[in-house]
């Protein structure tokens, strides 16, 4: 059985030429999901590539759809070989 | 400023050649005794005079401009460090502590390839940052792949760690990526270290 998440803010790092923007929500709060979600179809349809964990301490994975008891994750823009 | 520093030398070689003329008017006028020249020396003054003012103006425009430029210029490095910085604290936060404890000391880190298990070594550098190694961990080819858009090194360095250590990323990173040469390993210090 997994573990109950200690926290219940989900925090999403967005990398840019700003170092990252951060947009965090409580799993609570459905406005709050409602809008993570929104950025994060926007980002991944825009090629952003999705990271993220149920804990901070994991090993970050690949997502393809926006999960909301996700405790940390990270959006990459898309990759191009130099 | 180079640009706005050529007209204004143009600016005044115009206005020197323009007041030229009237000046040497003037003193031929002193020379012969003519009261034409010298009243056409002396109407010449107050335009001198408005040139002066123009002159000014245009002095203090371009004082003006180039504090602007130089306000702009450290505006946008301090805007760099501290997205450098913030790139460093995500990148920190990433890695496990054997990761964070291998770059606080070496500016590397090593990745373990989350679908093939090949290791990879990920340096502070702007291009082809990525080496492959082999099992006796000698770099076999270098890899240059990263994050669109002009992000910093750090999040540069996330970014690919994050692809490399899942079995999906690994695979579309690897797609993605050019290969080059490995470096020698004086190469590769100098490389880092200019990166710092």
């Amino acid at each position: 059985m997994d573990k109950a998440s200690q926290s219940l803010i989900g925090e999403m790092s967005i990398m840019d030429r700003s170092g990252h923007k951060e947009l965090k929500w409580n799993m609570d709060n459905l406005e709050e999901i409602a809008v993570a979600k929104q950025t994060f179809d926007t980002l991944t349809r825009s090629g952003y590539s999705a990271f993220a964990s149920k804990t901070r301490a994991e090993a970050k994975h690949t997502i393809r759809e926006f999960d909301p008891t996700m405790e940390e994750m990270v959006m990459v823009p898309r990759t191009v070989g130099g | 400023m180079p640009t706005l520093n050529a007209a204004w030398r143009a600016l005044r070689r115009f206005f020197c050649r323009t007041d030229a003329p009237a000046a040497a008017a003037a003193n031929q006028g002193g020379a012969d005794g003519g009261a034409p020249a010298r009243s056409e020396a002396l109407a010449s003054v107050p335009a001198g005079g408005r040139l002066h003012g123009f002159y000014e103006r245009m002095l203090e425009q371009v004082l003006e401009a180039q504090r602007n430029n130089e306000l702009m210029r450290f505006d946008e490095i301090r805007r760099d460090r501290r997205a450098k910085r913030r790139a460093l604290t995500l990148l920190m936060r990433l890695m496990n502590p054997e990761q964070r404890e291998e770059f606080r000391t070496f500016r590397h880190f090593h990745v373990i390839g989350g679908g093939s298990g090949i290791r990879y070594r990920i340096r502070v550098a702007p291009f082809a940052n990525v080496d492959v190694l082999r099992h006796d961990g000698k770099v076999r080819h270098r890899l240059c792949a990263f994050p669109a858009g002009d992000v910093p090194v750090y999040d540069v360095m996330a970014a690919q760690m994050l692809h490399l250590q899942d079995p999906i990323g690994e695979q579309r990173f690897l797609q993605r990526a050019n290969i080059h040469p490995a470096l020698t390993e004086e190469r590769v210090r100098s490389n880092s270290m200019w990166a710092a």
